[in-house]
């Protein structure tokens, strides 16, 4: 539905999405079709990028704003979401819930997500369409229009959500454990959607007072993609979104963590978990912050260890040894302050959770002794490259990679020029990312778990 | 399961195109037709194959044949083994996938077009001479053990197989298409050959290919890859369902916080000359997302619930229509309630001519968004195929759509709407739960 939270650890797939956006991709297509993303920026400072793709005659385009949950005022740091549900109930000339109905009744969609650093509005349409939506899209960048009216109802639209995502799941419930407990200081560790017990007091006020200080153009990244010309957005652009107001500087300012001092443990169990499973998460530099190409090199560490049937733990654990039933890792570099590599194993049937763990940590042991081979390090950039090729086969996908990477605080280039550094990683450099970030005390270790049967009582 | 249905239902009605598609339509040397779409914008060729025949005909005793048949393809073939199959598919990023429908078996395929020739090879070995060896066959029935065992915990799959015991009854199509854990524990590496030398015919067989490709290469693969398997293999006729006419509804005693519910009545098959009427008239009901008038009324007006919609389930054997929603189990006779009263208002009043025009426009408006990817591509075109929709659907759809009055509408919701039909299924804490009249059943069914 409308609102998917991206919250949680990143998965591979989000990963290898990185490699969309490329003017580089390697192996090269066998004609001159290569990949081209432009970009320009409004005197108002609205920075749009246009993302050709001629597949159909459809357009995507997304607008990312700069802010997240991690930018909510102390209480409120699930404001980001709710605003982001309140963004669809009209302006002066728009009715609530008529900007969707105008989309529908034209065959389009339109949806929007929030995470915690970046809060993105996308429409997919028939490409005559496209003034349409730029139009309705720069009219509520400045004019949403909010009563108590329209806005209390909503409150308990985003209480049901939480039910259905989290409250009804035990691995949801979980994921929340593991980050309030892998951050210590950074608001990283508040759930996306909010704690219940505060969203029941969100406010009109407060959802206004986020909007006031963080929706302008200057604060927002204009992506389009689909059967367009970059001039056709340009001249759209400067017409809707041109003339309005800049807006504010924001800075985006967060606590700052604390070296961290000790591994941390949770479990939660709970009697309809059938399937117990283990995450383990370490903090790790983003790609904005890193000091070298840490980044590019854990994304190719987590294709040698889990990367298909190829990857070390997964022949290790699920084909050898048989004491997982998956395993998986994964590195997200894109939050705007701290990245994150994630491990992930179920255990067989009836297996012990003990076991996958210590498989997990005599795998990162001896990546740490023996550091990883050259043909691995070879393998893995062909395999994500390739990746690369094919996630170029869509209209939308390009779109919500850069919106999403430009609303983090990262560069086009950078983005575009993404199989081109992981082609540069080495067996050094992964031994190097590996020995900064696998040290325990950097580490949260999460395990969900049944709960079992009431004992009966005893005489 | 139901949800699931659902979802795949919509898909495959989803309107298709009206714009003009270059489809070809090639046979490859061994006599096989192909739609064929050249698409060279990117170095990349899209597979989509179905064989009449899913997980609906898994033998009794061995449901979950199917879908474990799925998993285990790309598991080893020919004299390859399980290693060398995955390295070599993983080596060049080739992706394969399979999967058990209820009444097709399909599979994708897509990759680099230098790879065309690796991937045809592997294809080709993977349908004709899978090895179904034990190491990968138990790692995968485990994976699929602990798919059931989650299930009877997940509220979803709970209401889902009550609504199929309460509506379809002893249909195949209610069987659990995963199996229970005792029928997938019982089949062997035999009755998995049996079903790859029965299922995987060239009479039942549909292909479409987009992408990077001639047509030249396109006959050249498809004979590679499909050109020696059999050409035909008895399959028993999947007879029509006879779903119930008495609505009841059933509650679930389950501790979740939020309830899950479920609901659903006879609905007509895709074939029925009134698809297109009744398909519009769902979308205006609850098909439609946030233009459709359960969002409105259950979320937009009231806040009980995040999301609520419904759709039309068609299948070969016959149709129904059914929809889902969650809410905190103190407000789920209020959402029922509004159900039940925007159903039958549908029946008796039908849309307005706004509401129909707003959905005919969405469902013309549509069309290209179909074709965004060369994987998409091909699999809309597999679905024509199997549904037997002919080449020219692209323009007839559309004028189909475009005919559809008013009267029509109002004439296949008076026939598709019934309330005293609708059987509901709610999964959550009975005792928060107030139906008067409702049958409660205190432990997840068990198959």
């Amino acid at each position: 539905m409308r609102f998917s939270i991206t919250r949680g650890p990143a998965t591979k797939v989000a990963g290898l999405l990185l490699g969309v956006a490329l003017a580089l991709a390697v192996p090269r297509p066998s004609h001159a079709d290569i990949f081209e993303a432009h970009e320009f920026t409004l005197p108002n400072g609205l920075d749009v990028v246009v993302v050709p793709n001629h597949l159909s005659p459809v357009v995507v385009q997304a607008v990312a704003y700069k802010a997240g949950a991690a930018d909510g005022l102390p209480g409120k740091n699930g404001i980001a979401h709710f605003l982001e549900h309140l963004m669809f109930k009209g302006t002066d000339t728009l009715a609530p819930g008529q900007f969707s109905r105008e989309i529908d009744k034209r065959g389009g969609s339109d949806n929007a997500y929030t995470s915690q650093d970046v809060t993105v509005y996308h429409q997919e349409i028939a490409k005559e369409h496209l003034e349409l939506v730029m139009k309705m899209e720069a009219d509520r960048m400045v004019n949403l229009r909010l009563t108590d009216a329209i806005v209390l109802p909503e409150r308990d639209v985003i209480l049901q959500e939480r039910g259905e995502r989290i409250d009804n799941q035990p691995g949801g419930r979980l994921g929340e454990a593991v980050d309030a407990t892998l951050y210590l200081n950074h608001p990283y560790r508040l759930p996306v959607i909010g704690w219940r017990h505060e969203m029941e007091r969100y406010t009109t006020e407060d959802a206004l007072a986020f909007y006031k200080r963080f929706y302008s153009p200057s604060n927002a990244v204009l992506v389009v993609g689909g059967d367009v010309t970059v001039e056709d957005v340009r001249k759209l652009a400067e017409k809707y979104f041109g003339p309005l107001p800049k807006g504010a500087d924001v800075t985006r300012e967060r606590l700052h963590e604390p070296p961290p001092a000790a591994p941390r443990r949770v479990s939660l169990s709970d009697e309809r978990v059938r399937q117990p499973y283990l995450v383990r998460s370490y903090l790790a530099p983003n790609y904005r912050n890193a000091k070298g190409n840490e980044g590019y090199a854990l994304t190719v560490l987590s294709e040698i260890l889990t990367g298909g049937s190829a990857g070390r733990l997964y022949r290790r654990m699920v084909i050898e040894q048989q004491s997982a039933l998956a395993v998986d890792s994964g590195y997200d570099g894109g939050p705007y302050d701290i990245g994150r590599f994630n491990f992930y194993a179920t255990p067989r049937q009836g297996g012990d959770l003990a076991a996958v763990e210590q498989e997990i940590d005599r795998q990162i042991a001896a990546v740490l002794k023996d550091g990883v081979t050259d043909q691995e390090v070879a393998d893995a950039k062909r395999r994500l490259q390739i990746s690369a090729v094919k996630a170029r086969d869509s209209v939308s996908g390009p779109v919500f990679m850069v919106a999403d990477a430009l609303g983090k605080g990262r560069t086009l280039a950078d983005v575009q020029a993404w199989p081109e550094r992981i082609g540069a990683v080495t067996a050094a450099d992964v031994l190097a990312a590996a020995t900064q970030i696998f040290k325990p005390a950097n580490s949260v270790t999460g395990t969900l778990l049944p709960k079992p049967a009431q004992e009966a009582a005893q005489p | 399961m139901i949800m699931r249905l659902l979802i795949l239902a919509c898909v495959l009605v989803l309107p298709r195109w009206a714009f003009a598609l270059d489809i070809q339509s090639v046979k490859s040397d061994s006599g096989i037709e192909i739609w064929l779409v050249e698409n060279h914008v990117n170095p990349i060729v899209s597979v989509a194959f179905g064989f009449k025949g899913g997980s609906g005909f898994d033998p009794d005793g061995k449901e979950g044949l199917a879908k474990l048949a799925s998993g285990l393809l790309d598991e080893g073939a020919g004299d390859i083994d399980s290693e060398t199959f995955q390295k070599r598919l993983t080596d060049r990023g080739i992706d394969f996938s399979f999967d058990a429908g209820l009444d097709d078996f399909t599979g994708r395929v897509r990759f680099l077009r230098e790879d065309r020739d690796e991937a045809a090879q592997l294809l080709g070995l993977a349908l004709t001479a899978p090895r179904f060896d034990a190491e990968p066959v138990e790692r995968i029935r485990n994976a699929l053990l602990i798919e059931i065992a989650q299930d009877e915990s997940d509220p979803d799959s709970v209401a889902g197989r009550h609504m199929e015991e309460m509506v379809l009854g002893s249909h195949p199509y209610s069987r659990p298409a995963n199996g229970t854990a005792a029928s997938m524990n019982s089949i062997t590496a035999d009755d998995l050959r049996q079903f790859a030398r029965q299922r995987f015919v060239r009479s039942r067989l549909h292909i479409s290919i987009v992408g990077d490709v001639s047509a030249e290469e396109a006959r050249r693969f498809v004979h590679e890859a499909f050109g020696s398997l059999p050409q035909d293999a008895a399959l028993p006729d999947m007879p029509p369902i006879a779903p119930s006419k008495n609505g009841r509804t059933r509650v679930v005693d389950f501790q979740v916080p939020q309830a899950v519910v479920q609901f659903a009545q006879p609905g007509i098959p895709r074939s029925d000359p009134d698809f297109f009427s009744a398909y519009l008239v769902n979308y205006v009901l609850g098909g439609g997302g946030f233009s459709a008038r359960l969002m409105e009324e259950v979320r937009e007006k009231r806040g009980l619930v995040y999301g609520i919609g419904t759709g039309l389930w068609t299948f070969d054997a016959g149709g129904l229509v059914a929809g889902q929603f969650q809410t905190d189990p103190g407000r789920v006779a209020e959402a029922i309630d509004i159900v039940r009263t925007e159903w039958q208002r549908m029946a008796s009043e039908g849309p307005t001519q706004q509401e129909l025009d707003d959905a005919k426009t969405y469902l013309l408006g549509y069309y290209p968004r179909n074709f965004t990817s060369t994987m998409s591509t091909a699999r809309v075109l597999r679905e024509l195929q199997i549904e037997n929709l002919g080449i020219d659907y692209v323009t007839r759809r559309q004028k189909e759509i475009a005919a559809v009055t008013i009267e029509d509408a109002r004439r296949a919701a008076k026939r598709l709407f019934d309330a005293s039909q609708l059987t509901f299924v709610v999964v959550g804490p009975a005792d928060q739960i107030q139906l008067p009249g409702a049958e409660v059943v205190k432990t997840p069914a068990q198959n």
